[in-house]
């Protein structure tokens, strides 16, 4: 076991739990619960929102993959930036005009609020709890790869810090752990790349080309094509990247912790920003680890080439079993830990939105319920969903394949949220019947398809009925057609309020949910 | 939020007209102006990806092409990417401040107006 590492991961656990702490005394309502009372600035909330994308998974993830096979592994990354292009222009204000503290909220505005409720809160549990098992064995695989730590303890650790802070800190305590995160990952970027600029001597140019020099495929690293991945394959991707992070619950929730549309806008503007920097950052990341680890740190850097970045930190530092490498690996670990932690106390607190706001408060029990009620509620069911999913985890092992559940999260975002949040800001014809079957369309056709892609289904690419690994180029369409006739075809109703109002609440901000003092 | 017209008990809240203020002239402005930029921008930005992805896939040979060394044309096009999105981002914060924050505040001023003229509700 490393002292460093182990060193380094207990700081920042300690910090977060003072986080935790500060947080927890300024927590009592649900505004507060949920939005943190709605005091979140511009530039917080851009680093908050920005750090729920940068997880382990894209930072080591990202840069794995360009480490492995070269400029094919950018094609997320910048994928992923207009994700929040579309957030910015179509969600990040209506929304805050619109919503209390969910998507459900906005969404079932002017429809019959209990089954699109219903439908959109179980549609958002299920992409947050995959997605939350994926982070899980995510950390537990990383703690053990970097600490030597095994993996049931280091999944019972991240589960614990992750329901301290979620049910004590509520949104307050995870928007300022995002927020130290994604300000670590920064500086953990910067270092990285300052490290490997020193080392090519302060030209880019010279990382290509020893970057190139030390694949196999030589110059056919830098170009498209040295993954093998088919042209529909990385259109699938593309597509499931940009739309399904762009719908994704916990990253639209954060826009209801700000005061006013206004800030909500600033703040998706921080976002793209900061994402937009970092994305950027990967690609050198990814070309240095390559030029300095070669084809021998390949091995090490295990699949998916997730532990490039660390790896490459410690030959920054020195070497292995140097002073400098110890610390600067140990650091860059400490922060790809803190994304886990970060990211995962997000999911459980959106998790405990849908399962707590919207099917609890407002589909079983009406809307006739306390603030203290409802409080008491949210924290329940955060530990509940937290508890059951280290469970799943421990259950699942270290070799769950968790590639599959981050596309069907992504795909389930895409398919069933996307077009149904869209429709319903801005048709004028959507109906209840629409959104009901548009997201349970989304939802099976993802699931289904994924089943039977080549991620899930035994046998390889060849034996597989659907030959793509994501289904968005076909659920999302699907989605969009599904919302479409189902208004068409089914009852025409409303809900209480006329789609004019949502218009003018959406545009205008009128009658949007006030600060709180 | 609005302030009661006449013969209304002061504390009760008064539902804001929507349909006056919809059917108001700077409420379809902002609208209006707004849709604009907002499919102008995703068109501009999605479609440059678009083009991005179409080399990517179906003429890798061209973004292989070495501007100098070991710069790529796949390279440049894809930090041209961010640029757009950066571009598109300052656009629209630049527009919200200079015309779409001031259509909100009349549109939503357009609403108390409507209110405070009406007879007073039974």
């Amino acid at each position: 076991m490393n002292v460093f590492r182990l060193v380094a991961f207990a700081i920042l656990i300690a910090v977060t739990l003072c986080i935790t702490y500060w947080a927890s005394r300024r927590t009592s309502t649900t505004t507060d619960y949920w939005a943190a009372g709605r005091r979140v600035s511009a530039t917080q909330n851009g680093f908050a929102i920005a750090g729920d994308l940068m997880s382990a998974a894209t930072f080591l993830g990202f840069t794995g993959m360009i480490f492995l096979v070269g400029f094919d592994g950018w094609v997320a990354p910048v994928a992923s930036v207009l994700a929040f292009l579309l957030i910015l222009l179509l969600f990040a204000e209506r929304m805050r005009n619109a919503g209390q503290f969910t998507i459900a909220d906005v969404l079932s505005f002017r429809l019959r609020a209990k089954p699109v409720r219903a439908m959109t809160a179980s549609a958002s549990l299920l992409i947050v709890t995959i997605y939350l098992i994926a982070q899980l064995v995510g950390a537990g695989v990383l703690i053990r790869a970097l600490t030597g730590l095994a993996f049931a303890p280091a999944v019972i650790v991240t589960g614990t810090a992750m329901l301290v802070y979620v049910i004590f800190g509520g949104m307050l305590a995870t928007t300022w752990v995002q927020i130290t995160k994604a300000v670590l990952l920064l500086c953990a970027g910067f270092a990285l790349t300052i490290g490997i600029l020193a080392q090519v001597g302060w030209n880019p140019i010279n990382l290509f080309d020893r970057a190139a020099a030390a694949h196999p495929l030589e110059l056919g690293y830098l170009t498209p094509g040295a993954s093998g991945r088919t042209p529909m394959n990385t259109i699938s991707i593309a597509l499931a990247f940009i739309v399904g992070t762009a719908a994704l619950p916990h990253i639209l929730m954060r826009f209801f912790t700000v005061p006013d549309a206004g800030t909500a806008r600033r703040s998706g503007a921080w976002a793209l920003g900061i994402t937009g920097t970092f994305f950027f950052l990967t690609s050198i990341i990814g070309f240095g680890a390559r030029a300095l680890l070669g084809s021998e740190g390949e091995k090490a850097a295990g699949p998916g080439g997730n532990l490039a970045a660390p790896l490459l930190a410690e030959h920054l530092g020195g070497g292995p079993d140097t002073l400098g490498g110890d610390l600067f690996m140990a650091f860059v670990s400490a922060v790809a830990f803190a994304t886990i932690l970060a990211v995962v106390a997000g999911l459980v607190l959106s998790a405990s939105g849908a399962a707590a706001h919207d099917l609890w408060a407002n589909v079983i029990r009406r809307g006739q319920v306390s603030e203290r009620q409802q409080t008491r509620v949210a924290r329940l069911s955060a530990g509940a969903i937290g508890l059951l999913a280290v469970l799943v985890t421990l259950a699942a092992g270290p070799d769950f394949n968790v590639a599959f559940l981050v596309g069907l999260a992504l795909s389930v975002a895409a398919s069933a949220n996307f077009p149904a949040l869209v429709l319903a800001l801005s048709w004028r014809g959507f109906t209840t019947a629409g959104a009901v079957i548009g997201i349970a369309v989304g939802l099976l056709s993802s699931a289904t398809l994924i089943a039977l892609s080549p991620v899930v289904w035994p046998g390889g690419p060849e034996a597989a009925p659907y030959p793509l690994d994501y289904p968005t180029p076909i659920s999302i369409p699907l989605g969009f057609l599904a919302c479409w006739l189902g208004s068409k075809l089914g009852r025409q109703d409303d809900g209480e309020r006329t789609f004019t109002e949502l218009t003018v609440r959406a545009a205008t901000g009128l009658g949007a949910e006030p600060r709180v003092r | 939020m609005t302030s009661p017209p006449h013969g209304v008990p002061a504390d009760e809240p008064v539902e804001p007209d929507w349909d006056a203020i919809a059917s108001s002239a700077v409420f379809e402005q902002l609208v209006s102006s707004r849709r604009r930029f907002v499919v102008t921008a995703l068109l501009i930005a999605l479609g440059w990806f678009a083009v991005f992805l179409g080399l990517v896939c179906y003429a890798p040979g061209v973004m292989g092409v070495f501007v100098y060394r070991g710069l790529t044309v796949g390279y440049l096009f894809g930090t041209s990417v961010f640029v757009v999105a950066g571009i598109m981002t300052f656009a629209y914060l630049r527009l919200s401040r200079r015309s779409f924050s001031g259509l909100e505040a009349a549109a939503r001023n357009s609403g108390q107006a409507a209110v405070v003229d009406e007879e007073p509700r039974s």
